[in-house]
C-alpha cells in the first residue's frame, strides 16, 4: 500500500506545484486587501509541504495499512469502465442519452460482469429508459436525444 | 400568544382541500427531486413555478414551499442506500449512513434520517413562528470574520476523524480547496485555472465533484473488485427496522444539538443547510464520548441524526431572513422570494404586519408538509430499501447512468459529465487508498465562501488579520476550530498508546 501512497503523493505534489506556480501569475494583493493570488499561493505552499511529507513518511516509515492491494485485473476493469464511459460521452450528443447509456451498461454487464446477452441487453435498455424517464420526462431535463422530442 | 393564534389561523387555511393537495403534491415532487442526484430543490421549484401561475397565490406558495422542504428530506435516501447524496447537505448522510447500510441497517437508518428531519424541521418552525423578527436582527450582527470561522470549524472537524490519517485528511481537504478555487475569483473577477475552457469560468460544479467522489468511486470500486453481489446481500438483509433503545441514547441528544446548531446557522443569510449539516456534524463529533468518537465515519447513527436534523432546522430558519427581511438565505429561498414577488407580495418586516394570515399560512404549510413526509418516509422505508435487492452487477452501472443524467442536468451540457469522469478517476484512487472524500467535498463547497469572507474581513480591518481574535464571537469560534482539530488527534494518540477506551464497555 505504501507504494500506491507514494504515487498518490506524487500526484498531489504535481497538482500543488501547478497551483503554486499559477498563483504567481495572479495579483497577490490589491490595495491593502488580498488579491486573487493570495489563497492559491498559500494553499499551494501548504499542499506541497503536506505532499512531500506524505511521500517521505511512506518512504521512511512504510506504514502498514489495511486494504486490498491494487491488482492488474482490477486496474484493467477500471480502465474499461472509465474508457467506455468516455467513449459514449464523446457520441452522446449525436446518438442521444438512451442509446449511449444502453451501450455503456451493456459493456459493463456483458463484458465485465459476464452476464448472459439477453439479461445484459434487457437491463441495459430498461435501466437507460428508466433514468431517461425520470430526468427528461418528469423533470424536463433536456437530455440529448437521437430523435428530437422523442428519444 | 399572538403568534400562536396567527399560526392557528394559518393552519386552518392550509387544512382546506386545495391547499392540502398543493402541500401533498409539492412534498412528493420535492422528495423525488431531492433523491435524484443533480436535481436540486431550486431546480424543482423553478420547474414547478409555471404550474402555479393559474393557482391562488397562497396555494401556489404552499406548493413551492412544500417542494423546498421535501427536497431537504429526500436527499438522504440515496445517500444512505447507495452512497450517492441526492443534494449537498446529504453528504454527511452518505458518510455515516452508508456504512450502516453495509451492516444491514438500511431501514432503521432511513427512518432515523426521516424522523430527525421532522424533528429539526418542526423545532425550527417553532422558533420561526415565535422569534422570527427578533432572530433576524441577531443574525445580521454576524459578520464576515464569524462566517469565515464557522466554515473553518466545519473543515477542521472533518479533517482528522474523517480519514483516520491526519495527513491523508489534510491532502483530501487541500485537493477540495483546489477544486473550489477553479473559475472566476468571487471578488475581483480574475479567472483562475480554467485551462482555456470557458465552461470552467463558473467553477467546477460542486454536485459533479460530490457525485464523482461518492457515487462513481464507490460504483467502480465495487465493480472492479468483483464484490458487487456481496454488497447487495449485506445491504439487503436488514437486521433492524427501527433504531434500538441503545441508539436512542445517542440520537435524542443529537436532535437537540443538531436542531440548535442547524437553526443558528440557517438564520445567517447565505449560510444555508449544507453548512448547517456540516456544522452540526462537527458539534456532534466534538461532543462525542470516548467510546463513540471512533465510530464516526464508520457508521455513527447520531451523525446521521444530527446532520439531518440540522439540515431541516436550517431550512426552516432560512425562511426567517427571507420573510422578515426579504434576504434569501439560500438559492432555494431566492427562488421562493422571486415567487412571492411574482404573486405581488413583498417580503420584509411589514409582511407579518400587513399579511399575517398569508405569512403564517406558509409556515403552517411547512408543518403539514413535514408531517406528511414523516408518514411517507417512515412507512415506505422498507419499500425503498428494496433497491438494495437489485443485484449489485445491475445496480452499480445504473448508479453511474443516474450520475451521468444528474450531472448533465446541472448545466444542460455534457462538459460537467467529462469533469465527472475525470474526478471519478481521482475519487476511485482516493477510495482505494483510503483517503476520505468528506474533507475534499467540504472544502470544495466552502472555498468560494471562505475566500469571500476572508477578503471581506480584511477589508473591514484594513488588512489587519487580528480581526479574527479581536471580536469575542470570532475568538470563541477560533478556539472551537483549534479544539476540533487538536482534540481528535490527542484522542487518537491516547487510543494508540492504549491509555483509554476500555473494550466491551458499550
Amino acid at each position: 500500500m505504501w507504494k500506491a501512497n507514494i504515487v498518490f503523493g506524487l500526484f498531489t505534489s504535481f497538482v500543488s506545484a501547478y497551483i503554486l506556480l499559477h498563483s504567481y501569475t495572479l495579483s497577490y494583493t490589491i490595495g491593502f486587501n488580498v488579491g486573487p493570488g493570495y489563497m492559491p499561493r498559500w494553499i499551494g505552499i501548504v499542499f506541497l509541504i503536506a505532499s512531500i511529507f506524505f511521500i517521505l513518511w511512506n518512504l521512511i516509515i512504510r506504514p502498514e495499512e489495511a486494504g486490498d492491494p491494487f491488482r492488474v485485473v482490477e486496474l484493467l476493469k477500471a480502465a474499461v469502465i472509465f474508457g467506455s464511459l468516455f467513449g459514449v460521452l464523446v457520441v452522446i450528443e449525436r446518438i442521444g442519452f438512451v442509446i449511449s447509456m444502453t451501450i455503456f451498461m451493456f459493456i459493463v454487464l456483458f463484458f465485465l460482469e459476464k452476464k448472459p446477452i439477453h439479461y445484459s441487453l434487457a437491463f441495459a435498455v430498461s435501466g437507460s429508459l428508466l433514468v431517461f424517464g425520470l430526468f427528461a420526462v418528469l423533470f424536463e431535463v433536456p437530455l440529448p436525444r437521437l430523435v428530437p422530442r422523442w428519444i | 400568544m399572538e403568534p400562536l393564534a396567527n399560526f392557528a389561523d394559518g393552519l386552518a387555511i392550509v387544512l382546506s382541500t386545495e391547499s392540502l393537495a398543493a402541500a401533498v403534491i409539492g412534498s412528493l415532487v420535492g422528495i423525488v427531486a431531492g433523491a435524484l442526484p443533480g436535481m436540486t430543490a431550486t431546480a424543482a421549484i423553478a420547474i414547478c413555478l409555471p404550474l402555479t401561475f393559474g393557482l391562488d397565490p397562497l396555494v401556489g406558495i404552499i406548493m413551492l414551499t412544500s417542494i423546498y422542504y421535501a427536497a431537504a428530506f429526500g436527499g438522504a435516501v440515496p445517500a444512505i442506500l447507495i452512497n450517492t447524496p441526492g443534494d449537498n447537505p446529504a453528504v454527511i448522510a452518505a458518510v455515516e449512513g452508508y456504512p450502516l447500510t453495509q451492516r444491514g441497517l438500511a431501514i432503521a437508518t432511513i427512518r432515523v434520517a426521516f424522523i430527525s428531519s421532522f424533528m429539526g424541521g418542526t423545532v425550527g418552525l417553532f422558533f420561526v413562528v415565535f422569534l422570527a423578527p427578533a432572530l433576524a436582527e441577531i443574525a445580521l450582527a454576524f459578520g464576515p470574520p464569524e462566517y469565515f470561522l464557522v466554515m473553518m470549524l466545519g473543515i477542521s472537524s472533518v479533517l482528522v476523524v474523517g480519514s483516520g490519517s491526519v495527513v491523508k485528511g489534510l491532502l483530501s481537504a487541500l485537493l477540495g480547496a483546489v477544486v473550489g478555487l477553479v473559475g472566476m475569483n468571487p471578488l475581483h473577477g480574475q479567472v483562475r485555472m480554467t485551462f482555456g475552457y470557458y465552461q470552467l469560468m463558473e467553477g467546477i460544479p460542486f454536485v459533479a465533484f460530490a457525485i464523482a467522489l461518492f457515487c462513481i468511486a464507490v460504483a467502480v470500486t465495487n465493480l472492479t473488485l468483483g464484490n458487487a453481489s456481496q454488497i447487495k446481500q449485506e445491504g439487503a438483509s436488514s437486521k433492524a427496522r427501527w433504531p434500538s433503545r441503545g441508539d436512542l441514547r445517542y440520537i435524542v441528544p443529537a436532535w437537540i444539538r443538531g436542531s440548535a446548531a442547524g437553526f443558528a446557522v440557517g438564520l445567517l443569510p447565505g449560510a444555508g443547510p449544507t453548512i448547517a449539516s456540516f456544522f452540526a456534524y462537527a458539534v456532534e463529533k466534538l461532543s462525542a464520548s470516548k467510546l463513540r468518537a471512533p465510530l464516526f465515519s464508520k457508521g455513527a447513527v447520531e451523525g446521521v441524526a444530527s446532520a439531518e436534523c440540522a439540515n431541516n432546522a436550517a431550512t426552516s430558519a432560512s425562511l426567517v431572513p427571507m420573510l422578515s427581511l426579504g434576504i434569501p438565505g439560500s438559492a432555494g429561498t431566492a427562488v421562493l422570494l422571486g415567487a412571492l414577488l411574482m404573486f405581488g407580495l413583498r417580503p420584509g418586516p411589514l409582511l407579518f404586519e400587513n399579511h399575517p394570515t398569508f405569512a403564517f399560512a406558509v409556515l403552517a404549510s411547512v408543518l403539514v408538509g413535514t408531517t406528511f413526509m414523516l408518514i411517507i418516509g417512515v412507512s415506505l422505508a422498507p419499500v425503498v430499501s428494496y433497491i438494495l435487492r437489485i443485484p449489485g452487477s445491475v445496480l452499480f452501472p445504473l448508479i453511474i447512468v443516474i450520475a451521468v443524467a444528474g450531472t448533465y442536468s446541472i448545466r444542460n451540457d455534457v462538459f460537467p459529465v467529462y469533469l465527472l469522469l475525470m474526478l471519478g478517476i481521482v475519487g476511485y484512487f482516493m477510495l482505494r487508498l483510503q483517503v476520505a472524500a468528506a474533507p475534499a467535498i467540504l472544502t470544495a463547497v466552502l472555498m468560494p465562501l471562505l475566500e469571500i469572507n476572508f477578503m471581506q474581513s480584511l477589508t473591514m480591518s484594513r488588512g489587519n488579520i487580528g480581526i479574527f481574535v479581536s471580536r469575542p464571537l470570532s475568538l470563541l469560534l477560533l478556539f472551537m476550530c483549534v479544539a476540533a482539530f487538536v482534540l481528535p488527534i490527542i484522542l487518537m494518540r491516547r487510543r494508540q498508546t492504549g491509555l483509554t477506551f476500555p473494550k466491551n464497555e458499550d
